[in-house]
């Protein structure tokens, strides 16, 4: 009965017009345009994590005198521990000034926060004389120096630092003028937790011409630094750190070669299995040259090579790019009478950076921005004196493959602030003054600090391990 | 005792001839014959002209009038005038059957033999025959014959109304064989405890010697209790089932007017009454109780059968049993004099009382027999519009010698092999899981606890509804979870088919039209990933949508829906809005335009509409207060994926990256769009489902480009709509199947023109989209779903974990986008992504982790990562696709152990971590919970690293442990130097609210249960007592 009464109905609906259906499939159609045409997709968030827990931490090196310590900061948390107790923070202000004692220092600052730290050491006599400037930096578990000397008048040190509460094994390689040099005593050194090692390197290398090191890891980390110090004979010729150098890559660009007459030499060291034909580019005021003789030179794998830059510079400033077949590591290694200094390729300055740079009365720093790109880019430098006064502020273009120098004048230690339009602009500083009766001599390269760690997006997955 | 043809040839009764006047032999016996009428002037004429044509002619036909009213006294008048009755006596009204009988004998010479009729029976010829000469040569005292139902259609199966009866333990009067078996002529002569007193043939000397029927029982009784004394007084009493009479039985089906009290509810009381009485001693308490607890049980079943007037009945019949103490003493007296002088005991009659295990037996019977009816009707139209339908006959296949294989079922076939052999990667006893799938609990324990145990942290809360949906079918495959899940998911297909069949059966005629749509819509939750990514809700709301289609179908064809439809409406929709509450809206809406339309009141509709609201009867529902997006989303919405499928795609069906590919959707879902509004152009109301689809798609597109944030913590998600593109799909397929109907058949009288086109080009496309995406389901439709044997985070581990010892965080540092998790117990498992996994119900504690992970993915390696790790109470970092360097990366974390490493991945261990961790000096200690804390000395400190809420309470020992001060982030709690078993203080055992919610699902399922047989004769008998206001 009811299926007949349901047919009927079906059947008479079905036979009149009705406009009831229509409308509605007009209404839904209305509905569904308008939902794809004007609902945008929203796509969620992952909840952002509290990047404040997240401290970056940096080792600072020092030497048996002491050492003065330039702090700064571009937002709040900077602070400094004891090497042996990192959860004993004493908050620090932004620039500012400590003294190092005996023991590394330990700098912190939360993520998002950059900071940098430049340590400055002087003295007039004995083996640490001259001028020496290394910056602060973070553990890692592969390191690389290049332009490091190792023979019966160049004592160098490795200074490893680990900064965490495991113990870490280093292992060094070196890479000799004639290939990978066997360093015995070199591998497995253990670099007991919270604490500071000095691995001489006289018992391990010998070797005439500048070496490059690879500092590596095979359980922890640490912070390494090289401390070299030159002789004639007994005569101390200075001493300076070297800082590590960029990782190896096809380009590797040294922001300064510091103007003046001493010795220029680069150096340069392919880690690599094959040769690399490195193009070499110096960049002046005005773009980029070769320089002559050494426009492309040959680096076997496994050697470091040095070439005199003395006679293609003529004794003025300028910054080198070195492009390579194959990755390289490069220096420069820059002598005054009774001094030495070494820049080694470091990396860009990133947008913004401000270093306190602690220098002894009467020394002449020389701020070099240079401009490896292809493209021209701006560049705003202010130099302060510890008192705030400005000695300096420019505010103008770098052509592409150029190199602009700044010159505040001699003053006891000075705040730097650049603001870069390109974070690849490679941002040096040259200190060169009379500490005592030797020229002092020091070179330090401000690196982009507002990305330490890699950018990364997590996210939860509920069915992972289960 | 039998005939001697049937003792000789058991299928003899199959090639008998039962044609009426058959020869047979005429006993020269006398017999009075006696039909009682009361309000009998539909029936008593024709009692009496079967009496009269009787074979075997009696010697007299005495007609006793129990004071009718109508003109039962003129029909029985009439009859005496033309001399085919030879007696008319005025009985008395209010008496009962054996009164008016004896009234009627008053004064009468006494023939052998007494044949008892009511006045709504046609004999058959023969009958009288059959009885005389079963009770001459059986021999027997009292001889029943068949009673038939009527009714029936001419020449169509009769079903068997009682051959003899019988009582149960319990002291219920039932019939010797089933009520409505047919009657295929199977049925023997044999010894019976009673009889009905209507067609009763009794030799009338033992009538007299009984004293006839006890005139204080009942009419529908009193055969029974005369029998039963005739047995104890050594007499037999047999059936013959080859004398067939047609009973209307009037009285008990409600159709004679002016019966005061309904015949059940004497029957019931009576037949307690002889159980208690029938007996040598009195009965026993424990006896009494058992009778009580059978009658408590049988009001539930009739009211789980919605035959309420039964309920009612039965109460009151037990309730009179209990008050009229005389009747049964009356009664046992009656029973000392039958035995008084007989040797025999009551074990003979004893043997003839139904058992419980017989009754178990029938009752299982029934069950398998309804199950089958429900299950062939897959295969029949379905209350379609069929000649069949149409003509209303329940036995037209009866009768067909034809008999064909339904289609339906062998397409339902075709899909089960389709469902094993797309799931041939998936036919072992590994927990089942999917991109949207966490693997199952493996025990009916561990899933309870997943719904009903609140989230640590998070207060009040619990587990999501649909959890406590799959507990509680997971009882259907005897508390195996997964089972149910697998079947499910894995049976989608075949299932949707099988329900799709059935509904879209009763909305169009042809039935490959039906077939067609049905195989479309049975490859929907495959087509739009449901199934592919582990969809459960999804997938159980497209298995719901035929039948709450089903339901609302009936509902607007039967004009005032019954209970079951009601029922089945509600839990559908409980179910489809447990899976998207969204649903409910739909379900709602659509209730209330049938209500609107059909104007049958309220009640029905609102009890249909509010049914899922059981739902709420949770702590869940403060969740849902807090955190109201979750009611825009399907099940378990942090495991749906971050990019939203395009719009082009939802259209197309595609509601997630694990559904076919955009070719195959095209082909199956674009083929569906065009069938549909080319049914839409063809028939009007078919635009009415297109309308449903188009709106349907318009929710679905929105809610998948909005973002809401759900429970526990506020996790941001977007809805995924998987099910409103179930439902576009489905009225897609409801509009094509309405708007195609019919038109195969209309060109079947026609020479070719373009409605052939037409028709061939639909069934082109029809076949072609079915076997697109057959094919493609069969081969890769299940691709994505795994049974994994375990978890690839190492065994240590993981028993510290199921120990709820620890926690683990696992990385994988693979690809740009570093994957973590919280693990806890035994790992992720189905329900938990609800709960907010390990840790969900700290909002903290959550940003932590997630920190902690940010930080050691980027090689921070800062000295907080340690601590924070303990405040987790985190043991083991697992850490999988790891480069060299991210491993010395996080080795170098302070604090953190080196553990173990292998291809797969590496460990690290956090000191002094777990769940509860015990300080005693500088000595840190792990602790299992349940374990015991020694005893020591002053100044303990149990460490909690659970979310820190007021709430929190540890017991060690028999006593609530004092809390301290939280530590670092750790909640803490004074030891005492006693020391004891630890134990968190979590609510256990089943809550409140879960009680309420099972039993109000109970109650839904009660509801949504088909009737009782029984119902449908309680409502016909409901309005003569409505009347009578019983």
């Amino acid at each position: 009965m009811t299926d007949s009464r349901s047919t009927t109905m079906r059947r008479a609906a079905a036979a009149r017009p009705a406009k009831g259906p229509l409308v509605a499939v007009a209404v839904a159609a209305v509905a569904l345009a308008a939902a794809t045409a004007f609902v945008p997709a929203i796509r969620p968030t992952a909840p952002v994590a509290d990047a404040s827990a997240v401290r970056v931490t940096r080792a600072c090196p020092t030497l048996d005198a002491g050492v003065q310590l330039g702090l700064t900061a571009l937002g709040d948390g900077l602070a400094q521990a004891p090497l042996a107790t990192p959860t004993t923070l004493t908050p620090l202000t932004s620039p500012q000034v400590i003294a190092l004692a005996k023991d590394p220092g330990r700098i912190s600052a939360p993520v998002g926060s950059p900071f940098w730290g430049v340590v400055s050491a002087s003295a007039a006599t004995d083996a640490d004389q001259g001028l020496s400037l290394a910056a602060c930096r973070s553990p890692r578990a592969q390191q690389w120096f290049a332009g490091v000397r190792s023979n019966a008048n160049a004592r160098s040190e490795v200074v490893l630092v680990n900064l965490d509460t495991t113990e870490a094994s280093v292992n060094i390689n070196v890479y000799g003028p004639d290939g990978a040099l066997a360093a015995p005593g070199a591998r497995g050194v253990e670099v007991a937790a919270r604490s500071q090692r000095i691995l001489p390197m006289g018992p391990l290398v010998d070797a005439a011409t500048p070496v490059t090191l690879e500092v590596a890891t095979s359980t922890g980390r640490v912070a390494a630094f090289v401390r070299q110090r030159l002789f004639n004979g007994t005569a101390p010729l200075g001493a300076d750190w070297i800082s590590a150098t960029a990782e190896p890559d096809e380009l590797a660009v040294i922001g300064s070669v510091p103007a003046g007459d001493g010795a220029r030499t680069l150096v340069i060291g392919n880690p690599g299995d094959r040769t690399a034909q490195v193009k070499v580019e110096v960049l002046g005021p005005d773009g980029a040259y070769a320089p002559v003789g050494i426009e492309t030179v040959d680096v076997p794998a496994d050697t470091t090579r040095t070439f005199p830059l003395d006679k293609v510079l003529g004794g003025k400033s300028a910054a080198l790019r070195l492009t390579g077949s194959r990755p390289i590591v490069a220096a420069v290694e820059a002598a005054t009478v009774g001094d030495w200094a070494t820049l080694t390729a470091h990396a860009g300055v990133g947008a913004k950076a401000v270093v306190n740079v602690p220098l002894p009365g009467g020394i002449a720093p020389v701020v070099t921005v240079a401009n490896p790109g292809a493209e021209a880019a701006h560049v705003e430098v202010k130099i302060t004196d510890p008192s705030g006064k400005v000695l300096l502020e420019k505010s103008q273009d770098v052509l592409a493959s150029a190199a602009l120098t700044f010159e505040p004048g001699p003053t006891a230690g000075l705040l730097l602030s650049v603001v870069s339009s390109s974070p690849s602009l490679r941002v040096s500083l040259a200190a060169t003054g009379a500490v005592g009766t030797v020229t002092g001599i020091a070179m330090v390269g401000v690196a982009d600090a507002s990305s330490p760690v890699p950018a990364v997006v997590v996210t939860r997955d509920p069915r992972l391990g289960g | 005792m039998t005939d001697d043809t049937s003792s000789a040839d058991p299928w003899a009764w199959a090639r008998q001839d039962d044609a009426d006047g058959a020869a047979v032999r005429v006993s020269p016996a006398t017999v009075t014959v006696v039909i009682v009428a009361h309000q009998g002037e539909r029936w008593l004429k024709s009692a009496i002209d079967s009496v009269t044509a009787q074979n075997a002619r009696p010697t007299r036909l005495v007609v006793v009038d129990a004071g009718s009213d109508d003109k039962t006294a003129q029909v029985a008048s009439d009859a005496r005038t033309f001399g085919r009755v030879q007696a008319v006596v005025q009985g008395v009204r209010d008496a009962s059957f054996g009164a008016n009988v004896a009234q009627g004998l008053q004064g009468l010479p006494a023939d052998e033999w007494l044949w008892l009729l009511h006045d709504d029976v046609v004999a058959d010829a023969s009958a009288l025959d059959r009885l005389l000469d079963t009770a001459v040569h059986g021999p027997a005292d009292v001889v029943g014959p068949l009673l038939l139902e009527a009714g029936r259609r001419r020449g169509r199966a009769v079903r068997v109304s009682e051959a003899g009866q019988t009582m149960t333990e319990s002291g219920v009067i039932t019939g010797v064989v089933p009520e409505g078996m047919v009657d295929q002529g199977q049925l023997e002569s044999t010894q019976v405890l009673g009889l009905n007193s209507c067609g009763m043939l009794v030799r009338r000397s033992v009538w007299d010697e009984l004293g006839g029927f006890d005139d204080a029982v009942p009419s529908g009784v009193q055969g029974l209790e005369f029998c039963w004394r005739a047995r104890l007084a050594g007499y037999r009493v047999v059936t013959q089932p080859r004398a067939r009479v047609v009973h209307v039985e009037a009285s008990t089906r409600g159709i004679r007017d002016n019966i005061a009290v309904d015949p059940h509810q004497d029957k019931r009381r009576w037949g307690l009454a002889l159980h208690e009485a029938f007996r040598s001693g009195p009965m026993s308490s424990g006896e009494r109780g058992r009778l009580g607890a059978e009658s408590l049980r049988r009001v539930l079943g009739f009211v789980v059968g919605k035959d309420l007037l039964d309920a009612r009945l039965e109460r009151a019949a037990v309730r009179e049993w209990r008050a009229d103490r005389a009747s049964v003493d009356r009664l046992h007296q009656s029973y000392l004099s039958a035995t008084q002088g007989s040797d025999r005991s009551d074990e003979p009659v004893g043997a003839l009382r139904l058992t419980r295990k017989a009754l178990r037996t029938r009752r299982l019977d029934e069950t398998f027999g309804r199950i089958t009816d429900w299950l062939s009707a897959f295969g029949d139209r379905g209350g379609g519009l069929g000649l069949e339908a149409l003509t209303g006959d329940d036995f037209a296949r009866d009768d067909q010698t034809k008999r064909r294989i339904s289609p339906v079922w062998v397409l339902a076939w075709v899909f089960i092999v389709g469902a094993l052999v797309a799931s041939r990667g998936l036919l072992s006893f590994a927990p089942l899981s999917g991109p949207q799938l966490l693997e199952v609990p493996d025990s009916i324990g561990a899933l309870f606890a997943r719904y009903a145990a609140g989230v640590s942290g998070a207060d009040p809360s619990a587990g999501a509804p649909w959890v406590g949906l799959v507990w509680a079918a997971s009882l259907l495959t005897l508390g195996h979870p997964d089972l149910i899940v697998s079947l499910v998911l894995l049976g989608a297909v075949p299932v949707c088919f099988l329900f799709a069949s059935r509904v879209l059966g009763r909305l169009a005629d042809d039935r490959w039209v039906v077939l067609g749509g049905a195989a479309c819509y049975a490859l929907v939750p495959v087509l739009t990933g449901a199934v592919a990514s582990g969809q459960l809700g999804a997938v159980a709301w497209a298995i719901a949508l035929p039948l709450l289609a089903g339901r609302l179908v009936t509902w607007w064809q039967d004009g005032e829906p019954s209970w079951p439809v009601v029922g089945g409406v509600g839990l559908a929709a409980t179910v489809m809005t447990a899976a998207e509450p969204l649903t409910w809206v739909a379900v709602v809406a659509a209730v209330g335009v049938l209500a609107w339309r059909l104007r049958h009141g309220w009640i029905r509709p609102a009890v249909a509409a509010v049914s899922p609201l059981l739902l709420l009867v949770t702590p869940f529902t403060a969740e849902l207060a807090r955190f109201p997006g979750r009611l825009l989303t399907g099940t378990e919405p942090l495991l749906v994926p971050t990019n939203a499928m395009s719009r082009i795609e939802l259209l197309l069906g595609r509601a997630a990256p694990e559904a076919a590919p955009v070719w195959v959707a095209a082909a199956t879902l674009g083929v569906i769009w065009l069938l549909a509004l080319t049914g839409a152009v063809l028939n009007r109301r078919a635009a009415w489902a297109v309308a449903v689809a188009l709106g349907s798609a318009a929710v679905a597109v929105v809610l998948t480009r909005i973002v809401v944030t759900v429970q526990p913590t506020g996790i941001p998600t977007h809805p995924q709509a998987t099910a409103w593109t179930v439902g576009m799909a489905g009225a897609l397929i409801w509009a094509a199947v309405l708007g195609l109907d019919g038109l195969r058949e209309s060109i079947a009288e026609s020479t070719f023109d373009r409605r052939h086109a037409l028709v061939y080009a639909v069934a082109l496309l029809a076949c072609g989209a079915v076997a697109i995406g057959s094919g493609w389901w069969v081969a890769l439709g299940h691709a994505e779903l795994e049974r994994r044997g375990g978890s690839s985070v190492p065994t240590f581990i993981r028993k510290d974990a199921a120990r709820d010892s620890c926690r683990i965080v696992t990385l994988d540092l693979r690809g740009d986008h570093v994957s973590w998790n919280l693990l806890e117990g035994d790992f992720g498992r189905l329900g938990d992504a609800e709960r907010g996994l390990a840790f969900g119900g700290s909002q903290d504690g959550t940003a932590t982790a997630q920190s902690v992970v940010h930080r050691l993915a980027q090689g921070s390696a800062d000295e907080r990562i340690v601590s924070d790790l303990q405040s987790l109470g985190v043991c083991y970092l697992w850490v999988t696709g790891a480069s060299p360097d991210q491993r010395v990366s996080i080795s170098n974390v302070p604090g953190l152990g080196v553990g173990a490493a292998d291809a797969d991945g590496a460990s690290w261990i956090v000191p002094d971590s777990g769940r509860l961790v015990l300080v005693s000096g500088e000595q840190t200690t792990r602790v299992d919970p349940g374990s015991s804390v020694p005893a020591g000395g002053a100044g303990r400190v149990l460490l909690v690293a659970e979310p820190t809420s007021p709430a929190l309470a540890v017991r060690i020992g028999e006593a609530l442990a004092t809390r301290l001060p939280d530590v670092a982030g750790r909640a803490a709690f004074a030891v005492p130097d006693a020391g004891g078993a630890v134990t968190l203080n979590r609510e256990g055992g089943v809550p409140w609210w879960a009680g309420v919610q099972a039993a109000l699902l109970i109650a839904l399922l009660a509801l949504a249960a088909p009737a009782s047989p029984s119902a449908s004769d309680a409502r016909a008998r409901t309005p003569r007592h409505v009347r009578r206001g019983v």
